[in-house]
């Protein structure tokens, strides 16, 4: 079994805490991200799990097996973790050829000459990499450098596959193309992925769980959908699409913008829990309706035509909102009224 | 293509090639001409048999050997060092990474000349040291030796090795090397399979400057061989033409030998073109992540030690010795205070004129050189980076060669041009020094100048065009104000070493124009080892004054930009 | 005064034909976005317009004043215009406020007047307060916000921008763009702007001009224009995701995979020709009843939408929905899982120009 835990699990870099206390599991079979802004301490985790850093407080198990342990000051060396890891910059050995580079993991591991020829024609052809095995690195496009990363990684039939923001040295049609062949090879092979990005739309097309960390500190944890529909703070909310804060206050069950009363109350109900009567509406630009009448009322200050979409960005009294529309949907001018009404929205307490 | 006027671009190309072609072409033509070519008929047989000759042979032979073993030991030592300070926990390593790179500085005659002070068979004081303390007969070393002369080298060009190899190391991605690691190899697998074949064109590169340099330096063999009956193929040419008073035999000896050192060092050179451009070893990475670090654990202190010894014994002994030397009275008194004075820098410095001349020379002497090398490199580089038009391989070509002319060969090169032969005389002058000089450093000059205008993109100078900035108003805001930080470093990379230089002008000094080194040399060769030690101190204060200035107004530079 | 325009001009490098009897005008005022992939010749034309090259063959003009053609070729820095470069090209060893003055350094105006145009010029772009600072003490934002600033300072007539943009980041981008806007609306100035980012280009531009690989004028027109009514498949595909089916024609009414269709095509449709149905991944949907039949090949979620690639009649297209729709719709369908696709929108095209590709 290829659980791995993370329990209360601590990283300083002199006095900066880079992760903090941070307890996770994450199952086997499952694909996970560790999604956040850089700096944020996901780097830090995929490291501290392959070996390649000590943890100041805590320990990390796989399956049943301690692999890091600070009190008893054990640390399993990445050599003897049998992961797999896929790095950002490719990390392919220049003068070696593919076959060699797939091939290095067996031969260290003193695999009969037989055994290494199959298994890694095996993880070229998984790859798609069987008619180039005789090139080398430096002949090949970004695309296929990273494909050579995974099947060195993939040769050694690893229960566990660390990425550390795989894809983001690739074009973004490529980008798209290698998460679909990483999500196959996934279902093909069974192995545990860990997937660390910054990129919050590649974390959730990827994932069947994720988490968000801010800071060191975790922020959520769930399935994609759970974090893109019920952010649990207004960080969150901010960093996993576009966003619209609007601070607002709610007296006797109605709710009117701060320092826009003339704007009009909002047809908005304030969610429970909330400690004050002043509380933060956000909200995503897709879920904002404009009507002529009615509503919110503010001013178009500005139109973008992107397309598919015309983007407003609305003034509410001292705010702006940005709102997405499609392109057929009518068209109002830059200086026309308009009226605002919030399909789906979140509450936040205020700050 | 629109038709083209014979315009400005094409003025300065001209005279880029006419420079390079009076001052570095014609020189190293004369010598091929002599070498090979008889009475108007060209005569290869006489080159044979003249190799066949048993001193010329010898000279071959050693030249081979001391390139070869210093070769070998200094990567060995400089790859040793370079992966100490960037591969380990060594304490201390960035302060012992500044320290490994000294011996760059100091000049490798005034090395050698500690040395031979130090452990010469007879005289040699640690031999004298060891032989009363152990009751010997014979002495225990002999630095005047193929062997010494290697060792006394290495000592001086191993930082080659390490500068290619720790740069190399610190640039490399550290993910190539934790990628073995995941997939379960040990560090020393690691090392022995990824870093060592990824480092080695840098190993390589370093390995054949290291050639290059042994191959054509004077100061080493001849002060250390020379007495011994040594020679190297610079000493020979040296020997020749000293010995037979100028004569014409002497001086087509000298140019075959120049010939074979200028082959020799083209084809270093096209070797070494050949490992960089290998494109399959691109492993810089721009993420910048600190690399993986072997604990040395109980090594940890030993090594430190080892390296701490090394700079003790290599930099700090020589140095004291040749600052000991040049207080004493009179050569071969004990190191007692009662013996020493000052009175020797203040006879040097102020009176003698031999030195004080010496000391002028140098000075100027490098000072215009550098100042104008510089300015005619600016205007090489810029027609190479920045102009677009036909005949510019040419000067592409002309500008390769400084790089490959040993110092022996320039000289020999201006004496064959600057005698008389076409009309003008500078021998005996001073002026055949400087001619020297700028052929000699050129390359220096060609090389900063020509990275500093390939860092000022094409775009700033097409943007003040637009602002409303004419090519040369262009020119004079923007390019020039630019490139001047490449412009300082040029003159101080040709300042510094031509002020302690001997290769060359020891072969163009007439009665009133010797150079420091020359000064040394000299003094040494008649037995004034006191003066010389006394010269040779002053040289290095000049040395690391001049070092410690070059800081001061690069760094100066950096906060300012 | 502000015209550009450009008359049958050519251009190669040695073998190389990079432009060809390329004509185009920008109005006076205008912002006019040149957009092309990389490599189709579109910053050799902004280049030629700058006077930075001379042209083979044709006329530029700048207003009435022939700039380049017919043996004249006034140089760059007589054309009167502001260039704005990729990398910035900020000077280093200058400061903010030294790099904005240096085109007034040419001008005729006194002292006291060119440090108020350039504390002006430099209080729009947000950067009054950082005149003293040199450009490596500033984000690549702010050196790009010298860049506009060094070039609108003299009121050129004419202001060329080459990819301005490319190097931000995203979001920074957006906030660019808007200011690009304002900057020209302030200043009047006509804008020829290259660019190969089609975002940018139909948020900037008053007109838009497609230059195709091979550096001929693909298509002129509004954003709107350019963008809905591509002249062909070419930069149909160019101006976005786009996704294909093949279309049947049963006398008004077009099918799909043998489903009739509730809209009808737009675009030509000549008799007798095997046509394809061209769309965008938001102009369809997926629907749980109805519909043409497909299967879902993927589902990948992207935040604010949810992408499918869904197998219709034989070829894989993308659809986009909208994600809180999906979740209370239909809930996110499982790969390999049968549905329906209703099109909102779809435009003709001839089967032949898709090529060999599916």
């Amino acid at each position: 079994m290829a659980t791995v835990t993370l329990s209360h699990v601590t990283k300083r870099f002199g006095g900066v805490t880079a992760v903090r206390d941070l307890d996770l599991e994450i199952q086997d079979g499952e694909c996970f991200s560790m999604l956040g802004p850089s700096g944020c301490g996901k780097t830090t985790t995929l490291r501290m799990l392959a070996g390649f850093e000590d943890l100041d407080e805590g320990e990390i198990r796989v399956g049943d097996r301690v692999f890091s342990n600070s009190s008893k000051r054990y640390y399993l060396p990445p050599e003897k973790r049998d992961f797999g890891m896929v790095f950002q910059a490719f990390a392919v050995w220049p003068h070696l050829d593919i076959f060699d580079n797939v091939a290095f993991p067996l031969q260290i591991k003193g695999l009969s000459r037989a055994e290494i020829q199959t298994r890694t024609r095996r993880a070229l052809e998984d790859t798609g990499l069987l008619k180039v095995q005789h090139a080398y690195p430096g002949e090949l496009s970004g695309g296929e450098k990273q494909r050579i990363a995974l099947a060195r990684a993939i040769a050694i039939n690893p229960q566990v596959m660390l990425l550390d923001e795989p894809l983001s040295n690739l074009d973004p049609k490529l980008r798209e193309e290698m998460r679909f062949e990483i999500k196959d090879l996934q279902r093909r092979l069974g192995f545990t992925i860990v997937f660390v990005t910054h990129d919050q739309a590649e974390a959730m097309a990827i994932s069947d769980r994720m988490m968000v960390m801010r800071d060191g500190v975790l922020q959520q944890v769930g399935s994609p959908i759970e974090i893109y529909e019920r952010p649990s703070s207004r960080f969150v909310f901010s960093f996993i699409g576009l966003s619209n804060f609007l601070p607002v206050e709610t007296r006797e069950g109605a709710t009117f913008v701060q320092g826009a009363p003339e704007a009009g109350p909002l047809a908005v109900v304030r969610p429970k829990g909330l400690p004050d009567a002043a509380w933060t509406l956000a909200c995503r630009p897709t879920h904002i309706d404009l009507q002529a009448e009615g509503g919110l009322r503010g001013t178009v200050a500005r139109r973008v035509y992107l397309g598919d979409l015309v983007e407003y960005r609305i003034r509410v009294g001292p705010h702006e909102l940005r709102i997405q529309k499609g392109a057929r949907h009518e068209v109002f001018q830059e200086g026309a009224p308009v009226g605002l009404t919030f399909r789906h929205y979140l509450g936040y307490p205020e700050g | 293509m629109g038709q083209r006027r014979f315009g400005t671009a094409e003025i300065l190309l001209l005279l880029s090639i006419l420079i390079l072609v009076v001052v570095v072409a014609i020189p190293i033509l004369l010598i091929f001409w002599n070498a090979f070519v008889v009475e108007g008929k060209p005569d290869f047989l006489r080159a044979l048999a003249l190799l066949k000759e048993p001193d010329t042979f010898e000279a071959l032979k050693n030249s081979l050997v001391i390139a070869g073993g210093t070769t070998v030991l200094s990567t060995i030592i400089g790859v040793f060092f370079a992966w100490l300070v960037s591969r380990t926990d060594l304490p201390y390593k960035a302060t012992m990474k500044v320290l490994f790179l000294v011996p760059f500085m100091l000049p490798s005659f005034i090395g050698a000349l500690a040395w031979k002070i130090l452990l010469s068979p007879r005289g040699g004081h640690i031999n004298r040291l060891l032989m009363d303390l152990f009751h010997l007969e014979d002495p225990v070393f002999n630095i005047m030796s193929l062997g010494g002369i290697i060792a006394v080298e290495t000592m001086y060009l191993f930082p080659f090795v390490f500068i290619q190899v720790s740069g190399a190391l610190e640039r490399m991605d550290p993910t190539l090397e934790e990628a073995a690691r995941i997939s379960g190899a040990g560090l020393f697998t690691i090392t022995r399979r990824i870093t060592l074949p990824l480092m080695m064109p840098s190993i390589l590169a370093g390995a054949l400057l290291v050639a290059l340099y042994s191959l054509a330096h004077f100061g080493v063999p001849a002060i250390l061989g020379t007495e011994r009956n040594i020679f190297i193929i610079p000493t020979k040419i040296y020997e020749k033409i000293y010995a037979s008073g100028g004569n014409f035999e002497a001086i087509r000896t000298g140019t075959m030998l120049s010939s074979i050192l200028v082959l020799a060092a083209a084809a270093i050179l096209y070797i070494q073109s050949l490992v960089l451009s290998s494109g399959r070893f691109q492993v810089i990475s721009g993420k910048s992540m600190r690399p993986m670090v072997l604990k040395l654990r109980g090594l940890k202190w030993p090594l430190l030690i080892l390296s701490v010894l090394y700079i003790a014994i290599t930099v700090v002994l020589p140095t004291a010795t040749i600052f000991l030397v040049g207080t004493l009275k009179t050569y071969g008194l004990a190191f007692r205070l009662e013996n020493m004075t000052l009175d020797n820098f203040t006879y040097i410095l102020f009176k003698w004129e031999l030195t004080r001349d010496a000391i002028w020379n140098s000075f100027y002497l490098s000072l215009s050189a550098a100042a104008v090398t510089m300015l005619i490199g600016t205007l090489i580089s810029y027609v190479l980076v920045k102009t677009k038009i036909r005949g510019k391989f040419l000067l592409e070509f002309l500008g390769v060669l400084p790089f490959s002319v040993p110092g022996t060969v320039i000289a020999l090169g201006v004496i064959l041009m600057w005698s008389g032969r076409f009309g003008i005389n500078l021998y005996n002058t001073a002026w055949i020094i400087f001619v020297a000089y700028i052929a000699r450093y050129m390359a220096f000059a060609l090389k900063s100048t020509s990275a500093a205008l390939e860092q000022v993109h094409d775009s700033l100078e097409e943007a003040a065009r637009a602002c409303g900035a004419t090519k040369w108003q262009a020119m004079r805001d923007v390019v020039l104000p630019l490139i001047k930080p490449g412009m300082v470093a040029a003159f101080f990379l040709i300042f510094l070493p031509a002020l302690r230089e001997l290769t060359t002008s020891v072969l163009l000094y007439g009665p009133h124009t010797r150079t420091i080194g020359v000064a040394i040399y000299t003094l040494n060769e008649d037995g004034e080892t006191v003066y010389a030690a006394a010269l040779a101190a002053i040289a290095l204060v000049i040395i690391m004054a001049g070092q410690l200035l070059i800081k001061r107004v690069t760094r100066a530079k950096i906060e300012s930009a | 005064m502000g015209r550009v325009s450009v008359e049958g001009v050519a251009k190669a490098y040695g073998p190389k034909q990079v432009l060809r009897d390329l004509s185009l005008a920008v109005e006076d005022g205008e912002c006019f976005t040149l957009l092309g992939p990389s490599g189709c010749g579109k910053t050799v034309l902004l280049r030629l317009v700058a006077g930075f090259e001379t042209p083979d063959a044709g006329e530029i003009r700048i207003g009435d004043r022939l700039v380049s053609g017919r043996g004249t070729h006034v140089p760059p820095e007589a054309r009167n215009l502001g260039v704005v470069f990729q990398d910035y090209a900020v000077w280093p060893h200058l400061t903010v406020r030294a790099n904005t003055a240096y085109p007034l350094k040419f001008r005729a105006d006194a002292a006291p007047q060119r440090a108020t145009a350039v504390q002006g010029v430099l209080d729009q772009v947000g950067l009054g307060a950082l005149g003293e600072r040199y450009p490596s003490q500033l984000s690549g934002g702010q050196q790009q916000r010298v860049a506009l600033a060094r070039a609108l300072v003299a009121h050129p007539d004419v202001l060329l921008l080459d990819e301005p943009l490319s190097n931000l980041d995203a979001n920074l981008r957006e906030e660019m763009r808007f200011e690009i806007k304002d900057l020209q609306r302030h200043h009047g100035a006509t804008i020829l702007y290259v660019t190969h980012d089609q975002e940018v280009a139909l948020a900037l531009s008053d007109r838009i001009g497609i230059l195709g690989p091979s550096g001929c004028l693909r298509q002129v027109g509004t954003p709107r224009e350019v963008y809905d009514q591509p002249v062909d498949l070419e930069v149909f595909r160019f101006m976005g995701v786009s996704s294909f089916v093949d279309l049947a024609f049963d006398g008004e009414r077009a099918q799909v995979a043998g489903t009739q269709l509730g809209i009808r095509p737009e675009g030509p449709r000549p008799a007798g020709s095997s046509l394809l149905g061209g769309f965008r991944p938001l102009e369809a949907e997926l629907v749980s009843e109805g519909g043409v039949p497909g299967i879902v090949r993927r589902v990948a979620l992207l935040g604010a939408v949810v992408d499918f690639r869904v197998e219709v009649g034989g070829r894989e297209v993308r659809i986009q929905q909208e994600t809180s729709e999906v979740m209370r719709g239909l809930g996110l369908p499982v790969e390999g899982q049968p549905c329906g696709v209703r099109f909102h929108h779809l435009r003709t095209f001839p089967a032949t120009a898709l090529g060999g590709e599916a």
